[in-house]
C-alpha cells in the first residue's frame, strides 16, 4: 500500500435502464496511503461514489483504480483476484455507522470483522479490545448491548468494528454528522491520532472548517469530475461558489475584508493572527 | 406589536425512569412574534423540553399554557393546529414525490378550493426561497433544500407558533444557512410569528431575540445572544464555544478594534471599513 491512483475512472449507475446516470465522468486523482484527504463537493458530487471505488464495492465502469498492487478495472483480465486483501487494507466508515451495529454485545460485534478474516477467536478478541481502547469505550461496556450505548457511543463502536481489522487506509463518509460541536470536535481528535500512527485517511464532509482544521489536502469532487486539489489553504483562497461550496469563516471573512479594500492574504488560520493583519490593513 | 403571551412554562420537570430527571425546574415565556433558541449538548433536555412543548410527552410537574390556555384533552387537537413543527432528519419528513404536493399534504386535509390551495402551497415555497423547486422531486433536493420545504409546508398551515426541532443539525453549514437565512426573511415578512428553535449549534443563537442554555436538565444561561456569548468563562464550563463572529472579536478587542457580532457576518465586519 503505497499509492492510491484513480485513473480515467468512469462510472455509471444502471447502465442501459431508463435510471442510467454517469456518476463518475473521468476521475483522475493520486494520493498517498498516509495522507489525510478530503473530499468536498456538493450533494450528487460524486464523492461517495469515488469512496466506494476504494475498497472494490463499486468497480468503474471503464478506467481503473489502483491501491498500492491491487487493480480495480473495467478489464476484467487486469482486475486483481485478491478482494479480501483489498478489503482488510481499506477499512470503510459509513455515514450513521452507528446503525450497522448488529451483535448481542459490544465485544461481539467489533469482533465480527477479525472473525470473518479468519482470525481466532481469543486473536479477535485482542484486537477488538485494543480498537475499542482506541475509540475510548471502557470495558464495562463490551456486554453491553449496543442498543443501551448512546448515539455517540454506538458510532465510536461502529468505527471500533472498522479499526479492528486493522486498515491501512481508512475511509469516513461525514462522520461528524448529527454530533454536536464537542462530539464532532472529539471524534475528529480520533481520527487525527489513528492518522499520526501512520494510517490513512480518506473523508468526505460538508464541514469546511472540520476540512481546515484537520485536513493535509483537499480535492473538489464536481460533476463526476476532480476540480481541483490543494492544500486547504491553496483550495480555500479560490471561488468555491460555482461548486456549491461555502468557505470556513476564517475564509469568508478575509474574503469580505477583501472586497472592502483590505489585501489580506489567505494564511491566517489563527484569529489572533488574522486581527493583528486586520489591524495593520486598518491602517492603510 | 402586540406582545402577547404564547408560551408560559413554569417548573417544567420529567424524567423518564424513576429517580431520574430529564428536566428540572425549567422556566420561561415567550412573546409573540420572539424568537427564543434553546441551545444545549447532547443529554441537556433540549428535546425532552421540545416534546413537552409539543405534546409529545405528557406534563409531568410544572404547569405550562399555550396561547393563554391550559392544554387539556378538550383543547388540546385546537391548540395543537396553531403550532408547526420541524424536525431533525429531512428525508424522514418528505412524504410526496414532488415538492409541491409535499407542501400541499397537509392543505388536503382542509377540503380547501384547489386554487386557493394551489396559491397557498406558491406563497409558503416562496416564503423559503423554494418556489422555482415546485415541480422537483425530493431526491434533487439538498439537505438544506428539503428542509425548506418541510419549513414551507408547515408555514402553508399558517401556525402562530413554529417550533424548530434541531432542524438544521444534519445539514452541512451551507445548509444551515440557508434555513437561517429563510427564518430571517420570514420574521420580517411575518412579524407575528413566534419561533423556538431547539439546536447545539450557537451560530443559529445568533439569530435569536433570546438564547436559553440547557445543561444536566437544568436552566444554566438565559438572556440576549450578546449576553450569552460575552461570558465566555461560562461558556467554556458549559462545553460551549462562542460563536465565530464572538471569537473574532474578542481578538479584536484585544487590539483596540470593535465590532458588532449578529447573525449576518458581513454586517458585523462593516464596522471595519466604515
Amino acid at each position: 500500500m503505497a499509492v492510491i491512483v484513480f485513473d480515467q475512472v468512469c462510472f455509471t449507475y444502471s447502465p442501459k435502464s431508463p435510471f442510467h446516470s454517469d456518476a463518475l465522468k473521468g476521475v483522475d486523482l493520486s494520493f498517498s496511503s498516509t495522507d489525510f484527504l478530503a473530499l468536498v463537493g456538493h450533494t450528487g458530487s460524486g464523492k461517495s461514489t469515488i469512496i466506494e471505488h476504494l475498497n472494490a464495492l463499486l468497480v468503474p465502469t471503464s478506467g481503473e483504480v489502483r491501491i498500492g498492487e491491487y487493480i480495480s478495472s473495467s478489464n476484467k483480465k487486469r482486475r486483481s483476484k485478491k478482494l479480501g486483501y483489498l478489503r482488510r487494507k481499506v477499512g470503510l466508515v459509513f455515514q450513521f455507522s452507528e446503525n450497522q451495529l448488529f451483535e448481542d454485545t459490544l465485544i461481539k460485534d467489533v469482533m465480527f470483522g477479525p472473525r470473518n478474516f479468519g482470525d481466532s477467536p481469543e486473536a479477535a478478541h485482542l484486537k477488538a479490545v485494543e480498537a475499542l481502547g482506541e475509540v475510548g469505550l471502557p470495558e464495562e461496556y463490551y456486554e453491553r448491548s449496543p442498543f443501551e450505548l448512546s448515539g455517540g457511543e454506538r458510532r465510536r463502536a461502529a468505527i471500533a468494528g472498522v479499526l479492528a481489522v486493522g486498515p491501512k487506509l481508512l475511509v469516513l463518509d461525514e462522520p461528524t454528522s448529527g454530533l454536536d460541536p464537542e462530539g464532532a470536535r472529539e471524534m475528529m481528535d480520533l481520527f487525527k491520532k489513528i492518522h499520526e500512527r501512520g494510517t490513512g485517511i480518506v473523508l468526505v464532509t460538508h464541514d469546511m472548517d472540520i476540512v481546515l482544521g484537520y485536513a493535509k489536502k483537499v480535492a473538489v469532487v464536481d460533476n463526476g469530475k476532480i476540480a481541483m486539489t490543494g492544500t486547504p489553504a491553496e483550495v480555500f483562497s479560490k471561488d468555491l461558489k460555482p461548486y456549491g461550496l461555502e468557505k470556513p469563516l476564517v475564509y469568508q471573512t478575509i474574503d469580505i475584508l477583501n472586497a472592502h479594500g483590505y489585501s489580506l492574504s489567505y494564511q491566517y488560520e489563527n484569529l489572533d493572527d488574522l486581527a493583528k493583519a486586520i489591524k495593520e490593513g486598518k491602517k492603510q | 406589536m402586540d406582545h402577547r403571551l404564547i408560551v408560559r412554562a413554569k417548573d417544567l420537570t420529567f424524567g423518564y425512569r424513576k429517580g431520574e430527571k430529564a428536566l428540572r425546574n425549567v422556566s420561561f415565556e415567550l412573546n409573540q412574534g420572539r424568537y427564543l433558541v434553546i441551545l444545549g449538548h447532547n443529554g441537556s433536555g433540549k428535546s425532552t423540553l421540545a416534546r413537552i412543548l409539543t405534546g409529545l410527552l405528557p406534563l409531568q410537574g410544572g404547569e405550562l399554557e399555550l396561547f393563554g390556555e391550559v392544554p387539556t384533552k378538550e383543547n388540546g387537537a385546537s391548540l395543537t393546529r396553531r403550532i408547526g413543527i420541524v424536525f431533525q432528519n429531512p428525508d424522514n419528513q418528505f412524504v410526496a414525490s414532488s415538492v409541491e404536493e409535499d407542501i400541499a399534504f397537509g392543505l388536503e386535509n382542509l377540503a380547501l378550493p384547489r386554487e386557493e390551495m394551489v396559491r397557498k402551497v406558491r406563497e409558503a415555497a416562496k416564503m423559503v426561497g423554494m418556489e422555482e423547486f415546485l415541480n422537483k422531486a425530493p431526491e434533487n433536493l439538498s439537505g438544506g433544500q428539503k428542509q425548506r420545504v418541510a419549513l414551507a409546508g408547515v408555514l402553508a398551515m399558517e401556525p402562530d407558533l413554529l417550533i424548530l426541532d434541531e432542524a438544521t443539525s444534519m445539514l452541512d453549514p451551507k445548509g444551515k444557512r440557508e434555513v437561517y437565512k429563510a427564518i430571517d426573511g420570514l420574521r420580517q415578512t411575518h412579524p407575528s410569528l413566534s419561533l423556538i428553535s431547539i439546536t447545539h449549534d450557537v451560530e443559529e443563537a445568533l439569530h435569536a431575540d433570546r438564547v436559553i442554555v440547557l445543561s444536566d436538565g437544568l436552566k444554566a444561561m438565559d438572556g440576549t445572544p450578546d449576553e450569552i456569548f460575552s461570558k465566555k468563562e461560562e461558556l467554556k464550563r458549559l462545553r460551549l464555544y462562542p460563536p465565530f463572529v464572538y471569537r473574532l472579536s474578542s481578538a479584536l478587542k484585544k487590539l483596540g478594534i470593535d465590532i458588532v457580532p449578529e447573525g449576518d457576518l458581513e454586517r458585523s465586519l462593516s464596522p471595519l471599513w466604515r
